[in-house]
């Protein structure tokens, strides 16, 4: 019953650090398979250097970003296996919905 | 700035919390409406045993009829009924206890909305609010442990092992 646990505990900090706004635009920002600096990430965005940084150690800890030292700033770039998990779930679930309309179809057309 | 004004843009693109689904019906939007808030005409299609009748603002208990999680016990706090055209609940569709607080525990909002077209109907299913699904209740998740979702994870962790 449980030998799912691995999705699972990977999956749900997933789609907490993903149920912020501001974070789905650094992600988007970091998606592009380049890696970038705080500065580049906080462009258009009102945030001092260490908001973006607490949303980004969120975004780490969820294994959605990877940061990297790179002389003396640190560098971040978009993990997008932990993001194909996510959506690989919506789809699962979308899945079922779609069973359950066919359902429903079938059921109110049968009378 | 976490506020839900602003572009939609980064939101739709990636990885949208969101899932939405639509079916054309031949049927009356009555007969849906009657299909999707009537509680026993609902378990017959979802598949489970709804306790009480919907009311807004009243958690009922489910329990899953479906082959393999005939043990899933889920509740169903409705939000909204505008007969005939909308019927919102929340749900937390993996607490195996059926929580009775829904608004405390983790969950999910589903909306149904039924949209009259010439002499068929157009139902859409919206599920929205993953982001409430937190770490700490992950034992609670009944949704994923299906065959399809064991072998999908499966194939996931191998891929992750690389």
């Amino acid at each position: 019953m449980r030998n799912n646990e691995v999705a699972h505990e990977r999956l749900l900090p997933v789609f907490a650090a993903l149920g912020d706004r501001t974070r789905l635009v650094l992600i988007e920002r970091l998606s592009g398979g380049q890696s970038h600096s705080i500065a580049e990430l906080r462009e258009g965005l009102n945030l001092s250097h260490q908001g973006v940084t607490k949303h980004l150690r969120v975004l780490e800890q969820a294994g959605l970003v990877m940061g990297a030292k790179v002389g003396r700033e640190r560098r971040y770039q978009g993990d997008l296996a932990q993001l194909q998990t996510a959506q690989n779930y919506l789809q699962h679930v979308a899945g079922q919905w779609q069973d359950a309309l066919t359902r429903l179809k079938d059921f109110v057309e049968s009378e | 700035m976490s506020g839900r004004e602003g572009s939609g843009h980064a939101a739709e693109n990636t990885a949208a919390q969101k899932i939405e689904r639509q079916i054309t019906v031949d049927a009356s939007v009555e007969r849906v409406w009657s299909a999707i808030s009537d509680h026993e005409q609902f378990g017959s299609w979802f598949r489970c045993v709804i306790a009480d009748p919907f009311v807004v603002g009243q958690t009922t208990q489910a329990r899953s009829t479906s082959e393999g999680n005939e043990d899933s016990v889920f509740a169903i706090l409705p939000k909204a009924m505008d007969q005939p055209h909308y019927f919102a609940f929340a749900w937390c569709a993996g607490n195996e206890k059926g929580a009775t607080d829904i608004e405390n525990v983790p969950h999910t909002l589903v909306e149904f909305t039924i949209v009259a077209r010439a002499g068929s109907c157009e139902v859409t299913i919206c599920e929205s609010g993953f982001e409430n699904l937190l770490e700490g209740d992950r034992d609670e998740y009944f949704r994923m442990n299906t065959e399809g979702w064991d072998a999908q994870a499966k194939n996931l962790k191998a891929h992750f092992a690389q």
